[in-house]
């Protein structure tokens, strides 16, 4: 054995970095959701500029808050308190550097692409694909010095807070890679491989999961760490925080579905959505207990301390949002939830109460640490703290008033069975006065962050930059324990004999069915027994897996695999066999409906616009026959939304007259009065690059979307004789627009929506005269 | 029943007890997983319970034989006739066939009646007839080429009966606005198109629009015919 004792110095400056750039970019990422919020409320805002547009400044909010503001709270977090756990300091100085500035690059780069309406229009996923290859060589820089950190630490055991940390940089990995893979078309434009159902799922795979591992997990680590430090107080418990991170990991990347239900997406993955969003509760509660238990007995400091007041508040709103989670994931739920701004609500439950609230908590902590200087005012946090809790309030309840209510208006039926509104903007005039509460909501929340840049940046200034110092023993004694000793161990064989039940579940019908079912049920009941009755002590079969950081690394990476794999695999394979007399229904788009449709993408109208109809009586009474899969089978991306701001599109081809559209894209409010939705005339000025065309095509081509050689050649000219036929029906109504300007491809491609050559009728089915 | 159990000293002075899980979040979480493995076999493998599609399916099947009763209830009974819609014209429903006319046919056809995306509606011309069951026959089934909706379902009956009642009030005001157009108009008319019908209108309006697209061969609706 041999033992010798050094001091480590940690790199805490790279910590003073993504702290300052947290604060930073916090700051911007709510200014600019404070501003789409007013923009939603008084529409004319947008001044008709075009970046300045709410479907083109959302996605900015979104990725300024979750990738810029939670992004680097979470580096410097992971930073900070990895070096400490692993009494290690980060193995590669110029990686951390290429890490930091390389975000802060990506970062800027989003802030100048997507306002000018370069997007791949998946949420979160917005990113075009010169900056998806920066971000994922940041995050391999990350990972490799995150990795070597834990190869080279000099203490034996992980922490459960390492654990949440591994998760999240395997499954981001995954999730980013998988989701944004697209063939370019030019340096500023692409399109995704995966199209329609295929899309949806994946997308909402990602993006649910983005909110697990990028927005979750990682602060799960974090409260791990700091909470107990800030609080002096012991974790509750040691088994529970094993129980749920193995639940977490497990049971998140198959809630996905749970976005996409009563949709076209088929019946059995939405229900796997569903249950296992069920099955998630406990696990994400077991997070929370871990925190509010560790502070249990010890309430006063709750008083005394910001920062304690900070976590618990925080801890609190997480177990709130994975309640009401699982809760709107209930399909019943989900009917009358999903589209709403309930859903919005939920999401800023989980964002300004869990995430905002450990980033300050964290901030308030760390900032005297990393500067060795105590903080500036006290009382200004706990402002702060007061501040932001009524803007949470306040955004939250208006949300769930005005989802709740929209929902119902939309689903209203008289006794004779029609609509009670049938004018969709009836139902957004009646929650106007919930957005502009929102948007007072968020502006309080803004302040309370503002009070703590303040606070912050006094207590920086003057302050002294400090390394924090260990001495350790580095003992090199050699790891004894055989690696079968894990994989041979009684939980891995449960684990592996249970996951091979649910996946036999797939191949099994009706007896068999119930047999394995019933089995797997005995299996809980085992693992139940066992976990309240075995003793984990330092041999346990668990305390040792954290001795072994390559086989749990690779235990969680096949831990999230399974479902992702279980759900996209028989999606993407059933969808290639679709039948051909369906697939022969799918729209294909003309060469002007494709550049519409592009278009369509930079603006954003996705932001606020379904084309999905679910297959309910109020919206086929508004909106047309329930949505198919062939309805988007070649769509690249695929465009069913998240939320209706405005009507679901999916079927409004040939509804209206071109002269309407022209009308109410020129200002919407001339036509629907109560309207919020942006103005496009500058879509008028701005001509379509007829010399994309047939690249356009040729990668669609590639893609699988049935262009013949003929198509391709053909484009220009089909491309103009459609356009000027639109132009010259507006000229008729006396309206003068040139034939290829943006506005004309928009409008052909709007009128498309649902409007199948092959059945022109067919979209539109009366329910009452049944025609 | 969370007696403490030993500490683990973790580094950086962080401690961590070992104490068990709370008897009710083990419940919640065994239930969870108890309830999945029911909610799968009712719904996937027994299929004794109905997905979205089968159940919209029925909510279909039986509203279409409802209407069916209904408009043989309505023939057998009188039904709507001009007489009626006259009548209403001149009564209370007017009043309130203006307010669905402000929300639903204002944008087009202009807060007066006198046309603006649609046609005017207070001249002597008609496009579609100017009979009370001819309106009402335009405002129900619509003219999707022409980018007149079906509003019947949209509004149902007696919005549907008010708002023709108010349109019929509209007749003869020659508000100025669009000209005329339709027989007994300035301009002559083309051949109205029957609603739904699948030829392409001469003047490139929406629904004609769409030519079939590349690769695509004429094919069945994508929705069943009803019943």
């Amino acid at each position: 054995m041999n033992t010798q004792s050094v001091t480590i110095t940690y790199d805490d400056d790279i910590v003073r970095k993504f702290v300052s750039a947290t604060i930073l970019w916090g700051v911007v990422g709510m200014l600019v959701g404070v501003i789409i919020a007013s923009e939603l409320a008084w529409p004319e805002l947008g001044l008709g500029v075009s970046w300045l547009g709410f479907g083109r400044l959302r996605p900015l909010h979104t990725n300024a808050v979750i990738f810029a503001f939670v992004g680097n709270m979470m580096f410097a977090g992971v930073y900070y308190s990895t070096q400490r756990l692993t009494k290690t300091v980060m193995p590669f100085r110029a990686l951390s550097l290429f890490h930091f500035w390389g975000w802060q690059a990506i970062i800027v780069s989003a802030a100048l692409t997507l306002p000018f309406g370069i997007t791949q229009s998946k949420e979160y996923a917005e990113l075009e694909w010169p900056i998806d290859i920066a971000v994922t060589l940041v995050w391999v820089a990350f990972a490799i010095n995150f990795f070597g950190a834990l190869y080279k630490r000099n203490e034996k055991n992980l922490y459960v807070a390492l654990w949440f940390y591994i998760s999240t940089v395997l499954t981001i990995a995954v999730l980013y890679i998988v989701n944004n893979l697209s063939i370019p078309v030019s340096a500023t434009k692409s399109y995704v491989i995966w199209a329609g159902v295929q899309d949806a799922l994946v997308q909402w795979w990602y993006g649910h999961n983005a909110v697990a591992f990028f927005l979750t997990t990682p602060i799960l680590g974090i409260m791990y760490y700091f909470l107990p430090k800030a609080a002096d107080r012991p974790v509750f418990s040691y088994r529970l925080s094993i129980v749920h991170f193995w639940g977490l990991v497990f049971l998140y990347i198959w809630a996905g579905p749970h976005h996409l239900l009563y949709t076209a997406l088929p019946d059995w993955a939405q229900s796997l959505g569903m249950i296992f969003s069920l099955m998630l509760w406990a696990p994400s509660w077991g997070g929370m207990l871990n925190g509010l238990l560790t502070l249990k007995g010890h309430w006063d400091r709750l008083r005394q301390d910001p920062i304690i007041k900070f976590y618990a508040a925080a801890v609190t709103f997480y177990g709130m949002s994975t309640f009401e989670g699982p809760l709107m994931s209930i399909k019943s739920v989900n009917g009358l939830a999903h589209y709403t701004d309930w859903v919005v609500g939920h999401a800023h439950g989980g964002a300004l109460g869990w995430n905002g609230f450990m980033a300050a908590g964290m901030l308030y902590w760390i900032v005297p640490k990393l500067w060795n200087k105590p903080l500036h005012s006290v009382s200004l946090a706990n402002t702060h703290f007061w501040v932001g809790t009524l803007g949470i309030l306040l955004y939250i309840v208006s949300m769930w008033v005005s989802g709740i209510t929209q929902g119902l208006m939309w689903k209203a039926l008289t006794p004779d069975g029609a609509l009670v509104y049938p004018n969709f903007v009836e139902t957004l005039v009646a929650i106007r006065p919930m957005y502009i509460t929102r948007m007072i909501g968020g502006l309080l929340y803004l302040t309370g962050f503002c009070i703590m840049v303040y606070n912050l940046l006094l207590t920086i200034k003057g302050g002294q930059a400090v390394n924090g110092t260990i001495d350790v023993v580095t003992e090199q004694a050699p790891d004894t324990v055989p690696a079968t000793r894990i994989l041979l161990g009684r939980p891995m064989i449960i684990s592996v004999v249970g996951v091979g039940l649910i996946l036999a579940m797939a191949w099994t019908q009706f007896v068999p069915n119930m047999i394995i079912s019933a089995a797997l049920i005995a299996l809980v009941v085992y693992v139940a027994a066992s976990t309240r009755f075995d003793d984990s002590d330092e041999h346990s079969w668990h305390h040792i897996l954290e001795g072994k950081s390559l086989i749990f690394s690779a235990l969680v990476l096949v831990g999230v695999l399974i479902g992702g794999a279980a759900e996209i695999i028989p999606t993407v394979v059933t969808n290639r066999a679709l039948p051909e007399a369906q697939k022969k229904l799918a729209t294909v788009y003309r060469p002007l409906e494709l550049h519409g449709r592009d278009i369509y993408v930079r603006e954003g109208c996705y932001n606020c616009h379904s084309q999905m109809i679910r297959p309910m009586p109020n919206e086929a009474l508004r909106y047309g026959e329930p949505s198919t899969i062939a309805d988007s089978y070649y769509d690249h991306p695929f465009q069913w939304g998240s939320k209706r701001t405005g009507p679901d599109l999916a079927r409004v081809g040939g509804k209206y007259p071109n002269q309407w559209h022209y009308e109410h894209f020129m200002n919407p409010r001339t036509i629907s009065a109560g309207s919020n939705m942006p103005e496009y005339a500058f879509l008028k000025e701005s001509r379509i690059d007829r010399n994309d065309t047939t690249v356009k095509l040729h990668a669609m081509q590639t893609l699988g979307v049935p262009y013949t050689a003929q198509d391709v050649g053909g484009a220009a000219a089909e491309l103009e004789q459609q356009a000027r036929a639109v132009a010259d029906d507006l000229g008729r109504n006396g309206v003068k627009v040139e034939w290829d300007s943006e506005l004309v491809a928009l409008i052909a491609y709007v009128q498309r929506l649902g409007a199948h050559p092959a059945a022109p009728a067919g979209a539109r089915v009366s329910l009452r005269t049944g025609e | 029943m969370t007696e403490l159990k030993k500490v683990h000293v973790i580094p950086d002075g962080i401690l961590e007890e070992d104490n068990h899980l709370p008897n009710w979040w083990l419940a919640t979480f065994f239930g969870a997983i108890i309830f999945a493995f029911g909610y799968w076999q009712y719904y996937h493998v027994l299929a004794v319970g109905e997905q979205p599609g089968q159940e919209y399916a029925a909510f279909k099947k039986e509203r279409l034989a409802r209407l069916a009763r209904e408009a043989a209830l309505a023939t057998a009974t009188g039904g709507i006739s001009a007489e009626k819609l006259l009548a209403m014209s001149k009564g209370a429903e007017a009043k309130a066939g203006e307010q669905v006319f402000m929300t639903t046919c204002m944008p087009c056809h202009g807060a007066q009646g006198e046309g603006k995306i649609g046609p005017n509606l207070t001249d002597s011309a008609w496009i579609h007839g100017e009979e009370p069951l001819q309106i009402r026959e335009s405002v129900d089934k619509g003219y999707a080429l022409k980018g007149m909706p079906s509003w019947g379902p949209v509004l149902g009956q007696e919005k549907l009966n008010s708002v023709v009642a108010f349109v019929l009030t509209l007749k003869g005001r020659n508000v100025p606005g669009k000209a005329p157009e339709g027989p007994g108009g300035a301009t002559a008319p083309a051949a109205a198109p029957a609603p739904g019908a699948a030829a392409p209108a001469p003047d490139g309006s929406p629904a004609a629009a769409p030519v079939p697209a590349p690769g695509a061969a004429p094919a069945p609706a994508p929705v069943a015919p009803p019943q």
